[in-house]
């Protein structure tokens, strides 16, 4: 069986997966997957999985769905509401947590470099060579 | 974005989407209604989970009409309410964990077609012309599942187009509105879910 045959047929099953398969090709795919086992093989577990897939029917919502949406819908265009997916008072909170930290660590930096700076002074003082007489 | 011709159906959408705009609470209601079923179903086959299905098709409408006055209204309105569904979904799986990506080996796995496959001869029909008899329906019901499974372990974007596509019938132009990539891009997509579908079947049929 020559590649470029069995390259046409994938081609051609793909285009089958699709829907797109015109009759003519159709029937060259046919006859070459029945002299070809390896591309019969690929064409019937295809045709397996578009039945599954197209199978696939819509589901019926749940019954209250449109009320719940509605309601919800309600209570954002409410005056002065604010709408149940919106993240802005939640970041309102975390920008006024984030500077506070912030804050809180910079006094804490000043605090401990001022100690320092007495306690390294008081040292160096004590340690200070004794000037000759 | 280019804009196209619009259908009847989706003029009868611009209708209603006019009519939220106007604050028309009967407009939203007949939006709500005419989509539910889709959207919850797109969201179910998506996530596999009712109650998740659920909360998202409710994000997607209060999202969507939340944010109706910046709809082009020349666009079909099916195609940005999905756009906002499957973005909600993929958003969820991201938040979840459920999210794949596309890992390099499946997609070289995928495009490798027939050749890595098995050996096994099967009869081969024109497309719709199978033979209904009972133990073929329920060897097919049980492939249905098996394939429906494998559909949960495909990474979400292929999934999404698969939907979409059997499910709503819709064409890959429309899916590349949907999902905002090139057309060939979601055709693309569609062919190495489909090809991955296949090789899980290896074995069992
Ligand atoms: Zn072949």
């Amino acid at each position: 069986m020559s590649v470029s045959e069995c390259e046409r047929a994938s081609a051609a099953i793909e285009e089958f997966g699709d829907g797109e398969l015109g009759r003519a090709k159709w029937l060259l795919l046919r006859r070459h997957a029945r002299r070809c086992s390896r591309c019969g093989s690929y064409l019937g577990r295809m045709k397996i999985v578009v039945r599954a897939l197209d199978g696939m029917n819509h589901l019926e919502a749940p019954g209250d769905l449109e009320e719940t949406v509605l309601t919800c819908l309600e209570r954002a265009c409410a005056p002065g509401a604010v709408s149940i997916f919106s993240t802005e008072g939640v970041h309102d909170h975390r920008n006024l947590f984030l500077v506070a930290g912030a804050a809180g660590l910079g006094l804490a930096a000043v605090a401990l470099a001022v100690v320092r700076w007495a306690l390294y002074r008081g040292r160096d003082e004590s340690l200070a060579p004794i000037a000759p007489a | 974005m280019a804009t196209t011709r619009l259908s009847r159906d989706s003029r009868e959408d611009a209708r209603l989407v006019k009519g939220c705009r106007e604050g028309d609470a009967r407009a939203y209601e007949l939006l709500v209604r005419k989509y539910q079923d889709p959207v919850f179903s797109i969201a179910y086959r998506m996530v596999g989970d009712r109650e998740d299905a659920r909360d998202l098709a409710q994000e997607t409408f209060v999202r969507a009409l939340e944010g109706i006055d910046t709809f082009n209204i020349r666009m079909p309105f099916r195609a940005w309410l999905f756009r906002i569904c499957t973005n909600a979904v993929i958003d969820h799986l991201r938040k979840y964990g459920k999210v794949r990506d596309i890992p390099v080996e499946m997609a070289v796995a995928a495009g490798a077609g027939p050749f890595d496959g098995g050996e096994c001869a099967v009869v081969i029909e024109m497309p719709g012309s199978d033979t209904e008899i009972p133990e073929n329906i329920s060897v097919a019901n049980e492939t249905a599942v098996t394939v429906r499974e494998a559909l949960m372990d495909l990474p979400e974007h292929y999934r999404a187009v698969v939907v979409l596509h059997h499910m709503e019938g819709m064409s890959y132009s429309e899916i590349s509105r949907v999902m905002e990539v090139p057309r060939n891009t979601a055709k693309t997509w569609g062919h190495r879910a489909r090809a991955l579908l296949c090789d899980t079947l290896e074995g069992v049929v």
